[in-house]
């Protein structure tokens, strides 16, 4: 039953019609369920045969979309088989777990294509973006449902906007709120409007950054618990128990985790059962993808979840239980992985990260004390303590080798990259680091060798972190850090006490891993080089937000405490980087424009370091029984965060 | 007696009102607050947060409210049973409860009662027989089983199992289990599940036990009344549990009261290695990510079952220890 075929013409959108054919191989590839139905022209599970045939479900070419949408096929996937149950473990009852949750197995409007940037049609049969970025327009597939059969249009979207995001009393995620009308043109059409031009529109709608868990909810199914759709929400709430209509609502309606399993749902999976201990999903009969010879997805039949602790997860995956292990796989673990993967009949795929650093260090610039302050704003400080790093040792004794030692900067497959900013005071450099520290004058040393402060006091460091597996390359930056005599101490918060530290300034080195694949940098992710995120300079950041918001009139001087900008005010080159990360936002992928507003950027960033690296681009362990094919061997093309990896779970089948 | 009762229980009302301010208040120590720890949990998953919007629910949870207010509120409901909803799991706190309450009722009492089992003739035996082996190797195991962190043994332990036995480790179902009906091959399943949390969750109570019975059992045989039972020729095993046992067994019953409130929550620690979705992880979890009211309710759950359980143990002592029953006669 097995073809290896490979698909990658198939990134052509023009391919959508091409396979509502169901060619004579998909009817083959399905056996006596799709011969029963000689006529159709799709292919279905045998468990949705059954009930075609016991007249419980209408046929498959009248559940599916007249133009299905054709899933994507990685380079070596292969056209799969019916049935199954996969076995896959969650830390917790939220969204974010393996293979079958609410949130990225759904789809989007759109997808992004792998080394082209280009947004090609998925849930949408297409996408019309004005030149002026102001206005997306959605053309859904024609007999699209939901998976209670109802069919999924143009209200569904416009309630989305005029029910949830823009109603207060509603709370949702709004990734792209600068969307500000949702406008049906047919049945079929939406046209999203903002006020100004927004490039990111387009691309967010296509990723996981907008387009996603909070975008889409069945309107026929939630709108009774609505006050807008029905004056008698009210009384509806009331009688259910609930204190107003809005809590009633948000009952229904939210998803994380989700308590209101009846609400129809347009992913692979419908969860049918949700405990304290685990959860359960069965297919969805009208799931609206097929793969390239017209077979409905998903392959897999059922999931079943079970609710385990962190260490137990670990030894789930070395007994084999796991049928599939990713969001929760720690590179700790990779060798105990490795020692069992034959006896628990997986393989562990090492997925390039998306991880500009795997550990960073941020000194603070907004350090309350002086000494300290003058200092970490000193850029040839900052360059030493990077030259002071043995990067391939950190890569070797932690990461086996297998990650790339690297300065912090965009990751390596990005469209624009320049090795030298991954070069830059990235090489192993200790006399060098020692002669800057010296000609900063900070000669002085203890009987320890470690160096004072000008004024004879102790010159004392704290990196602090919060997550655990950064221990081990910390300890190893500390090491180097006091061999070029810098004395340094490493001290674990717990995470929300590190976020208060952060805010108030108080804190040395903050440190973290750095998430900065392409697109994600683009569409999100910038307050990383702006000084918000790993608060390298958290107090300028919060005074330009703040400044931004009152010179649009977003906000007014009123509005902050003591009636004047919070933070502090930065220098003029970190107001001239902030100035080059918001245009960012204006070019589009491939554009010169685009190119050069990233390399300003990262050229200033190489220079500064003020995020300073140790190795990146380690791989994510995708733990995989070796039962099952079309596993991805890498990040989907958005590459956001392990949460990519869920997309294309509906392609999975068991061998 | 009845009137002590009552004037107990007036008491402990009182008490439980003082308690329900000192749990808020501590709860409330730590800086920030649920959405704090909402928004960083986000932020370190890699989620970019939208802080305004996230901040919109401030409103929503009340948080924006003064302490004294959110107090009352809470307090008030309290009275009229209402524990409240817990934010991080958007659900009323005694539907979270109760969902876990009867499987860790199970867990605690099945380890109470092997506990006992194992602990008191060891003890008992220990005592008769100091210094002999079978004394210095129940010792060895107390020390021990004292001395060995819960969660470190329950984690041994699951290797060991799934190595040597193969065995699916941790819950107490196998994946394939959870949602199926009961029949022969669920309870077998369990059954499979179930040993490592008795053991784990029962060897340090039984360590314990053991040093406890044989200590005081020890104090009672040297008494001069059980030389006087045995030179009369009373028969050894008669003296034994009619006399010194009934005496030594009190700090077990006065300890009763304490256990009271650890069945209800289960081995915290231990629940959370074994994946046993109890009581006890709940209240850690509330307490780390400050869901206030969750937390706020368990506490004070918790409590009024401590001091109801101090109250059943001090009338059982009455009745079983003859002594403070004419003592109290007495002066009554």
């Amino acid at each position: 039953m097995r073809r290896g075929i490979s698909y990658l013409v198939l990134l052509l959108p023009a391919i959508t019609l091409m396979a509502t054919g169901g060619s004579e191989e998909g009817t083959a590839a399905v056996g006596e369920a799709a011969a029963a139905m000689p006529e159709t022209r799709f292919n279905e599970a045998p468990m949705l045969a059954a009930l075609v045939a016991a007249g419980e479900l209408p046929p498959v070419d009248e559940r599916l979309p007249i133009e299905p949408a054709v899933t994507w096929f990685a380079p070596g996937d292969e056209v799969g088989t019916y049935g199954g149950t996969l076995t896959v473990f969650h830390t917790n009852e939220y969204p974010w777990n393996d293979l079958a949750e609410e949130t990225e197995s759904g789809g989007y409007f759109g997808r992004m294509v792998k080394g082209s940037l280009d947004v090609v049609p998925s849930m949408a049969k297409a996408l019309e973006f004005s030149d002026d970025a102001m206005a997306l327009t959605v053309h859904l597939r024609e007999g699209l449902k939901w998976s209670d059969g109802h069919p999924m249009t143009a209200d569904d979207v416009v309630f989305m906007y005029d029910g949830l995001h823009f109603n207060d009393l509603v709370p949702t995620w709004n990734w792209i709120p600068q969307i500000k009308r949702a406008i049906k043109v047919d049945d079929y059409t939406v046209r999203l409007e903002t006020d100004e031009p927004y490039v990111l529109m387009y691309y967010k709608m296509s990723t996981v950054e907008g387009g996603g868990w909070n975008t889409f909810h069945p309107k026929h199914y939630l709108e009774k618990w609505h006050i807008d759709y029905n004056p008698e929400a009210e009384a509806l709430a009331k009688e259910e128990g609930f204190e107003s209509w809005d809590k009633a609502f948000y009952h229904h309606y939210w998803w994380s985790p989700l308590k209101d399993l009846d609400k129809p749902t347009h992913h692979p999976w419908i969860m049918t059962e949700a405990t304290n201990t685990g959860k359960r999903y069965e297919r969805n009969p009208y799931y609206w993808e097929v793969d390239p010879e017209g077979n409905q997805l998903p392959y897999v039949d059922r999931i079943q979840a079970q609710i385990v602790d962190q260490e137990t997860y670990h030894l789930k995956i070395i007994s084999g239980e796991a049928d599939v292990a990713l969001l929760q796989t720690s590179f700790d673990n990779f060798t105990l992985y490795q020692e069992n993967a034959a006896a628990g009949e997986y393989h562990v795929n090492q997925i390039p990260s998306g991880l500009g650093g795997a550990v960073i260090v941020a000194p603070n610039q907004n350090h309350l004390d002086p000494f300290k302050r003058e200092l970490y704003r000193n850029k040839r400080f900052r360059q030493a303590l990077s030259l002071a790093i043995n990067r391939e040792e950190i890569n070797n004794i932690v990461y086996f080798g297998v990650g790339v030692p690297r300065q912090a900067t965009i990751v390596s497959d990005s469209s624009y990259f320049q090795d030298k900013w991954a070069q830059s005071y990235a090489a192993y450099d200790p006399e060098q680091a020692n002669a800057m520290l010296d000609e900063l004058g900070l000669t002085a040393r203890d009987g320890d060798g470690y160096r004072l402060r000008p004024d004879g006091d102790a010159f004392l460091q704290v990196i602090e972190y919060w997550r655990a597996g950064n221990l081990p390359v910390l300890e190893l930056v500390k090491e180097y850090w006091e061999d070029v005599g810098l004395k340094t101490e490493i001290k674990f918060y717990e995470s929300a006490a590190l976020g208060t530290r952060a805010d108030a300034a108080q804190h040395d080195f903050y440190t973290d891993r750095l998430a900065s694949p392409e697109l994600r940098s683009w569409m999100v992710a910038g307050s990383n080089w702006r000084g918000g995120d790993f608060a390298w300079a958290r107090q300028w950041f919060n005074w330009m937000v703040a400044k931004r918001d009152v010179d649009s009139g977003a906000k007014t001087l009123d509005d902050y405490a003591d009636g004047k900008l919070p933070g502090e005010e930065p220098p003029d080159e970190i107001k001239q980087l902030n100035r080059w990360i918001d245009d960012w936002a204006a070019g589009r992928p491939g554009d010169p424009d685009y190119v050069e507003a990233f390399t300003k950027v990262f050229d200033f960033h190489a220079e500064n370091v003020f995020l300073i690296g140790t190795v990146g681009i380690t791989p994510h362990l995708y733990v995989v029984k070796d039962k099952l094919a079309n596993a991805p061997l890498e990040y989907g093309p958005s590459m956001s965060w392990k949460g990519d990896l869920l997309v294309y779970a509906a392609k999975m089948f068991i061998k | 007696m009845l009137s002590y009762i009552v004037q107990r229980i007036l008491y402990m009302m009182v008490l439980l009102v003082l308690l329900s301010f000192v749990s808020f208040v501590l709860i409330e120590l730590p800086p920030g607050d649920f959405l704090d720890n909402l928004i960083q949990q986000l932020r370190n998953a890699g989620v970019q947060v939208d802080v305004e919007q996230i901040r919109d629910l401030e409103e929503r949870y009340g948080l924006n409210l003064p302490f004294m207010q959110r107090y009352l509120k809470w307090f008030g409901n309290l009275l009229r049973g209402d524990m409240g909803e817990s934010f991080a799991y958007n659900q009323p706190v005694t539907e979270l409860i109760g969902q876990r309450l009867l499987l860790t009722v199970t867990i605690s009492l099945l380890t109470l009662v092997l506990t006992y089992a194992i602990a008191i003739p060891i003890g008992i035996y220990s005592a008769t027989h100091q210094y002999s082996f079978t004394d210095y190797a129940a010792t060895a195991f107390g020390f021990i089983g004292l001395a060995t962190p819960n969660f470190l043994l329950a984690l041994i332990l699951m290797y060991i199992v799934f190595k040597y036995f193969g065995w699916s480790v941790g819950g107490l179902f196998s994946p394939e289990f959870e949602f199926s009906p009961w029949n022969l091959a669920k309870l077998v399943d369990l059954l499979k599940h179930l040993p490592i949390p008795l053991i784990v969750v029962g060897t340090a109570g039984t360590a314990g036990l053991i040093r406890v019975m044989r200590a005081a059992l020890l104090d009672e045989l040297r008494k001069q009344y059980v030389l006087t039972g045995r030179a009369k020729g009373l028969e050894e095993g008669r003296l034994l549990f009619k006399y010194p046992l009934r005496i030594a067994i009190n700090p077990i019953v006065s300890s009763v009261g304490w256990l009271l409130p650890a069945i209800i929550s289960g081995e915290t620690l231990t629940a959370l290695v074994l994946g046993l979705p109890t009581v006890g992880p709940l209240l850690l979890q509330a307490q780390q990510g400050q869901d206030m009211y969750l937390a706020g309710s368990l506490v004070m759950l918790l409590s009024a079952l401590a001091m109801m359980g101090m109250l059943i143990s001090d009338l059982m002592l009455v009745l079983v220890d003859p002594r403070i029953r004419f003592a109290r006669e007495a002066t009554a």
